[in-house]
């Protein structure tokens, strides 16, 4: 047995059959191969490195005839590499001895090799590692041939254990069979965590490196609550955590009891929860949680799902199954919110250092105007037919804020002069998540129909702190008194104006700070749909002029970890059974 | 045939490119070993290489001015020890990108 910590980004326990994938997204099938296979699995090993040598060797002449002999000489020390006698011999050794299969033992035996480079003392020879990693690619590729499979051809459950996963092989993955992911690399904001979250399975994610240890077909925990990943449990361990997960369904039963109940506090104030969603099927999570509407609707999924860009009709289509389902209940829709180093029908950026401080979102959108209105068109289209709210991201800018209304004030003349039905005053609102928007806070005010902080950039920016890295990650606190004030501010002025604001952060859905927020004015919360129903628990015990003097003490306070302390305390008061 | 009736040949060489024994001046001694009626070795403190496994020559992780000792067994072993000394010694060090 073997435990790792990693970082839980979506709650919950799953416990099943490993599914591992390699770097490029195909799955590393079974480590062991029967007794009886294994003169055919040398046999396959050895047309794989023929076949990768004949595709070496084509490489090779093609450079070398295009650019000269000094580019061919790569592959032909690629080539060199793969006829590497040893290393037939140890592959042999351990399909022949050990009863590994194939790829399992390519990919064993480069990483050793990989691991051996790396120590090397010069740094321009411990580069070959990338050599090597290129060579076990294209084994790998050979060897899985017709079989290798991406996450979209599943047949059973399986709980998906990667280095990192992209954004496009989270989109393509078949979540049927899903149970579960973790990952090597990756923090809370991570594409696995918004994906995980939106499956509602459990996720671990930064864990370090672990998949050496296992491979496909092994029994696996993931513990997204703890941020745990046992690999092969004992049967005590699996004992305990089949208890658990019984004990956590018949919880989450209880909690659907308040379903039908208004979301309101003690004393009578409204609260509106509302879900955060990035597919269209989440909308019936939302749903099925008596959520208020949909606060969030992240549009990212269209254009990283295929490898064209998304027509109108795509985002017609896939905006009115959740407008229709929620049945006159608002629904936010927000514009592209990418980077341009994501989205892989655009060019690359040259000079992306810092993809977060580059040119993403809705600098990228009013850079690239008819991708922009072809969004915009088709939320305008949907306007018709429901309560539909637009949203920008990322806005720094007055300007950014004017120039994406003239934008859409334009595409709405384009619909009149075609006579295409739309909602004349749809509500136009903007993410504030730059510390820049909240220092201008009032001035946007005069602008926008309503606005949603997204904390989780927020946080970011306002502490400079990439969440994803391991070194400085403990840095990133929403309880930062930094970040409060600037909540309070925003919240403050929202109220004050009478402009509605809503909280669509990973913040908002965590019940340790909802007294805050609740003291500090916000009524409006966006939240992953499976937390609306604890929320909605928490809030009907508490009141009002309490969570203000809960605020009023928290916003004195000089340190984040005794602000989480003193928030979890108070609301322990309040709620004896909550569970943080 | 005969161990003992086998030719042997060694040789000490220092290494000369500017960046060590990287991926091209390995595939160029695996090839070179390959071309003689021998069998050459590359041995470095305890390391001892088949002169025609490219990965294993990079792993050994010679660096410029490191010494490097050369065995050749074989009928072609004097021939060979000559080469790849040459070529270590006097080719390689020209080729460097």
């Amino acid at each position: 047995m073997q435990k790792l910590q990693g970082i839980a980004v979506s709650p919950g326990v799953a416990i099943g059959e490993a599914l591992v994938m390699d770097n490029e997204g195909f799955r590393i099938p079974q480590r062991f191969v029967a007794r009886d296979a294994v003169e055919n699995e040398i046999e396959r090993l050895d047309k794989a490195i023929a076949a990768a040598s004949a595709e070496i060797a084509r490489n090779r002449d093609a450079i070398t005839k295009e650019l000269g002999e000094k580019y061919g000489a790569i592959f032909e020390a690629h080539l060199q590499m793969l006829q590497d006698q040893r290393l037939r011999a140890d592959l042999e050794e351990m399909i022949r001895d050990r009863h590994y299969s194939p790829e399992y033992a390519v990919s064993r035996k480069m990483r050793q090799y990989v691991q051996v480079f790396q120590r090397l003392e010069s740094p321009y020879l411990a580069e070959r590692a990338n050599d090597i990693v290129d060579i076990e690619k294209r084994l790998l590729r050979h060897l899985l041939g017709h079989r290798r499979e991406n996450i979209s051809q599943l047949t059973s459950p399986v709980l998906v254990l990667a280095h990192n996963l992209t954004p496009s092989e989270t989109a393509n993955l078949d979540r049927r069979f899903v149970r579960g992911f973790a990952t090597e690399l990756g923090g809370p904001g991570s594409h696995t965590a918004i994906v995980a979250e939106a499956l509602e399975i459990p996720a671990v994610v930064g864990a370090g490196p672990f998949l050496a240890e296992v491979s496909g077909g092994d029994t696996v925990i993931i513990d997204g609550d703890r941020g745990i990943i046992i690999l092969q449990p004992d049967e005590e361990t699996l004992a305990r955590y089949r208890h658990e997960s019984q004990e956590l369904q018949a919880q989450a039963a209880r909690l659907q009891s308040l379903r039908d109940l208004p979301a309101e506090t003690a004393d009578g104030a409204r609260v509106y929860l509302l879900g955060n969603i990035e597919f269209p099927y989440e909308v019936e999570h939302c749903v099925d949680r008596g959520a208020d509407g949909v606060g969030l609707y992240r549009t990212e999924f269209l254009y990283l799902g295929s490898d064209s860009e998304p027509n109108e009709e795509d985002h017609y289509q896939a905006y009115r199954r959740v407008v229709e389902a929620m049945n006159g209940k608002p629904v936010t829709i927000r514009t592209l919110d990418l980077g341009a180093d994501k989205i892989p029908h655009l060019p690359k950026p040259e000079d992306e250092k810092n993809p977060f401080l580059g040119l993403r979102s809705i600098r990228l959108t009013l850079r690239n105007l008819p991708l922009f209105r072809t969004q915009l068109r088709a939320i305008l289209r949907v306007s018709a037919l429901g309560n539909v709210q637009v949203m920008f991201p990322l806005v720094s800018t007055l300007m950014e804020l004017r120039q994406a209304k003239m934008v859409l004030a334009d595409v709405m003349e384009d619909l009149d002069e075609n006579d295409i039905e739309y909602n004349r005053s749809l509500p136009v609102g903007m993410m504030v998540e730059v510390p820049a928007a909240v220092m201008m806070i009032d001035h946007f005010l005069e602008e926008v129909d309503f606005l949603s902080i997204g904390t989780n950039d927020l946080i970011q920016y306002t502490l400079a702190v990439d969440r994803s890295n391991r070194d400085v990650v403990g840095l990133y606190n929403p309880s930062d008194p930094a970040v409060l004030k600037l909540l309070s501010i925003a919240i403050g002025s929202a109220v004050r104006k009478g402009v509605p604001i809503s909280l669509c952060g990973q913040m908002s859905g965590s019940i340790t700070y909802m007294m805050l927020l609740l003291g500090l004015g916000l009524r409006s919360f966006s939240v992953t749909p499976s937390a609306i129903p604890e929320l909605k628990n928490v809030c009907r015990r508490l009141t009002i002029p309490d969570c203000e003097s809960v605020a009023q003490k928290a916003m004195t306070m000089e340190n984040a970890r005794d602000i989480t302390a003193y928030l979890r305390g108070e609301l322990k008061k309040r709620v004896p059974d909550a569970s943080f | 045939m005969d161990e003992k009736a086998e030719k042997k040949a060694t040789r000490t060489v220092t290494v000369r490119s500017r960046q060590g024994l990287h991926a091209r001046p390995a595939s160029l001694i695996a090839r070179l070993s390959r071309s003689f009626d021998a069998k050459v070795y590359l041995v470095r403190d305890r390391e001892r290489v088949d002169a025609t496994d490219v990965i294993h020559i990079l792993a050994l992780g010679i660096m410029p001015e490191q010494e490097l000792r050369l065995e050749a067994v074989g009928a072609q072993a004097e021939e060979a020890a000559d080469a790849i000394a040459r070529l270590i010694a006097e080719e390689l060090p020209k080729i460097e990108d």
